[in-house]
């Protein structure tokens, strides 16, 4: 008796993603400040201040490095 | 190396970034260029919705810039950041590297949202960078498939 078989169905295996680090509060922030001092050559908070105070007329067009830490400052604010 | 900073739902939006901020050297292409890359996100829920799928990620804003290696100017930088006295527009700078017309620069380029797996697929495919994975289509295929509708007006969303 000839049995038949089937050939197994390859199962289409989902890509592996990049992995994400999850960074602390404390680790964001101290990442914020060290992104501040690279890009503007002030601390993270200083910029915080800065913005708020409307030195970059509140436009995250201003440069590059301001939109790069606008975008990043809730990693500088603090959290409840 | 992509790092995150919430993974929660919270008053205030949580970042994510590539390489920690700092610029990415890409491989090949029509020019060699380097990528930063960061996006601002929060937490939507739909009490509606099942257990599996009563939250989603909102993009609130983002920043795609690519730029020469050696000099560092800017070429394409894709821009979203929505609010009270900014452009509110998805929008793209052609920076003055491209452009014969120095009058252009700085300019909003109205675009649409741009999804990170577009982004990457116009750096592939249209640029000729060099992807790290052989199955890059499938992972960009992947990584899509958590976009939903994109929403301008307000945030975009990714399901």
């Amino acid at each position: 008796m000839v049995r038949a078989t089937q050939p197994k169905t390859k199962r289409r295996r989902e890509p592996r993603l990049p992995k994400v680090e999850f960074l602390s509060l404390e680790e964001a922030r101290a990442l914020y400040d060290e992104i501040a001092r690279r890009e503007l050559g002030m601390s993270g908070d200083e910029f915080i201040a800065a913005w708020n105070r409307g030195d970059y007329n509140f436009d995250p067009d201003y440069s590059e490095a301001v939109c790069q830490l606008w975008i990043l400052m809730p990693m500088g604010l603090e959290r409840e | 190396m992509v790092s995150a900073t919430g993974h929660r739902p919270s008053p205030l939006p949580w970042d994510l970034l590539l390489n920690r901020g700092a610029a990415v050297n890409l491989r090949g292409g029509l020019l060699r260029t380097t990528l930063h890359l960061e996006q601002r996100y929060t937490f939507a829920e739909d009490p509606a919705a099942s257990a599996r799928e009563r939250w989603r990620v909102e993009i609130a804003a983002y920043r795609y810039t690519l730029s020469e290696q050696e000099t560092k100017r800017e070429l394409f930088a894709f821009h979203w950041h929505p609010g009270e006295e900014q452009i509110a527009m998805p929008h793209v700078h052609p920076g003055s590297r491209i452009l014969s017309e120095q009058a252009l620069a700085g300019r909003h380029v109205p675009t649409g949202p741009i999804a990170v797996p577009d982004l990457l697929r116009f750096l592939i495919a249209e640029l000729g960078v060099r992807p790290e994975r052989a199955d890059w289509q499938r992972v960009i295929a992947r990584i899509g498939e958590f976009y939903g509708a994109w929403q301008v007006a307000g945030t975009c969303e990714a399901s």
